[in-house]
């Protein structure tokens, strides 16, 4: 009865926080700034508003290639490598693991793109962003020269390979529950 | 009520925008410069930073408009666009993986009665990433497997998160809260 009570004013409390939250006014900038931004997307060299994305998987896929290679070779040939003043380590069982894991993880994203599952708008926003930091992380990777360096981004790369093959399997609002779901029901207000 | 974000935009001004029509897009612009900089501002607690959100989602919004398939709400990709763009900030910061980083302040610029400005106060003194957790759980609606999602976390550090974050500003705002709730 006691732990009903509390949890009662536990909801309570939630709700009371959730409205006032809710109740702060909106914050505005100083200024508009949206004459910066239209010079910007004016310029000549500013990509077309509707250019397609997704390069982003034959892309990672040919990254990947490079450094598995380029590791690869420093593995098997660590004397043809140019000297340098950092410590150039041939990768470690864990490294070469967690390389092997990337490319299962490719060609299971590989698949997941063949079957073409439609997704919706906030999932494929989510994939889109997942990818960038997986371009992000293959550039590092290419940059890396110790191994410890390279485990460490290899691990995140399979971390976010994991991620977005997760994401793109599963359709993201089935999964909505307790405090979801509501939210993108209705608008506040229509624009005519 | 739900969030500042839900403006239904008619699809033709959404085509015309993604036509590279810029009047149009300014038409969208001016519609979510405030929530998307209130997000912003909410998130990473610093108003410059919440300007260069501002300009960077709306940059990524204008490239991006012509895969918008229309099979959810715009606001809501929009508000995922200025979602994602703050988490990147928060993440180059390092913040993510480190909670417990000592917050920046907040400055919301527009007037407020003195009860809203004692919760912006205790609110800016959460460290950013709770401070993320909840507004987007309380004022944004999201649910713990969407924060999840987003910080790229579990469920569980997401509840954590929460539960920390209404502990702590209920210690800092616990009188005000009632009156502001049952006015």
């Amino acid at each position: 009865m006691r732990d009903e009570y509390m949890l009662m004013n536990a909801d309570d409390d939630a709700h009371e926080l959730a409205a006032a939250l809710r109740s702060l006014p909106l914050c505005a900038p100083n200024r508009s700034h949206f004459a910066e931004l239209e010079r910007e997307l004016t310029m000549p060299s500013a990509p077309a508003a509707a250019t397609p994305r997704r390069v982003g998987g034959a892309w990672i896929a040919v990254a990947a290639t490079l450094v598995a290679a380029i590791l690869g070779a420093r593995l098997l040939h660590p004397r043809s490598l140019p000297h340098t003043d950092v410590v150039t380590a041939a990768p470690s069982t864990n490294t070469l693991a967690l390389i092997a894991q990337s490319q299962q993880l490719d060609g299971l994203l590989a698949t997941l793109d063949a079957r073409s599952v439609p997704i919706d708008a906030g999932a494929a926003m989510a994939c889109a962003e997942i990818e960038d930091l997986i371009g992000l992380t293959d550039l590092q990777l290419n940059a890396v020269d110790r191994d410890d360096e390279a485990q460490a981004l290899w691990s995140r790369r399979v971390d976010l390979m994991s991620r977005l093959a997760s994401t793109r399997a599963g359709n993201r609002y089935d999964s909505l529950s307790d405090n979801g779901g509501a939210h993108l029901q209705g608008a506040n207000y229509r624009v005519d | 009520m739900t969030s500042h974000f839900a403006i239904d935009v008619p699809s033709s001004l959404i085509e015309r925008a993604a036509h590279g029509e810029m009047r149009a897009f300014e038409h969208i612009y001016r519609l979510f410069e405030r929530p998307v900089y209130t997000l912003a501002l909410r998130m990473l607690g610093d108003a410059d930073e919440a300007q260069e959100i501002l300009h960077d989602a709306m940059l990524q919004l204008f490239r991006k408009l012509g895969q918008f398939r229309g099979d959810a709400p715009f606001w809501g990709w929009l508000r995922q666009i200025a979602i994602n763009e703050a988490l990147m900030r928060l993440r180059r910061r390092g913040i993510v993986e480190t909670v417990d980083e000592m917050p920046e302040s907040v400055d919301c610029s527009t007037p407020s009665p003195e009860h809203q400005r004692d919760l912006e106060r205790a609110l800016s003194r959460l460290p950013p990433v709770t401070r993320s957790v909840v507004w987007l759980y309380h004022v944004e609606g999201y649910s713990h497997e969407e924060i999840a999602v987003s910080f790229g976390k579990s469920v569980s550090f997401s509840k954590s998160q929460l539960a920390r974050g209404t502990q702590k500003l209920r210690a800092l705002y616990a009188a005000p809260l009632v009156q502001v709730a049952y006015a």
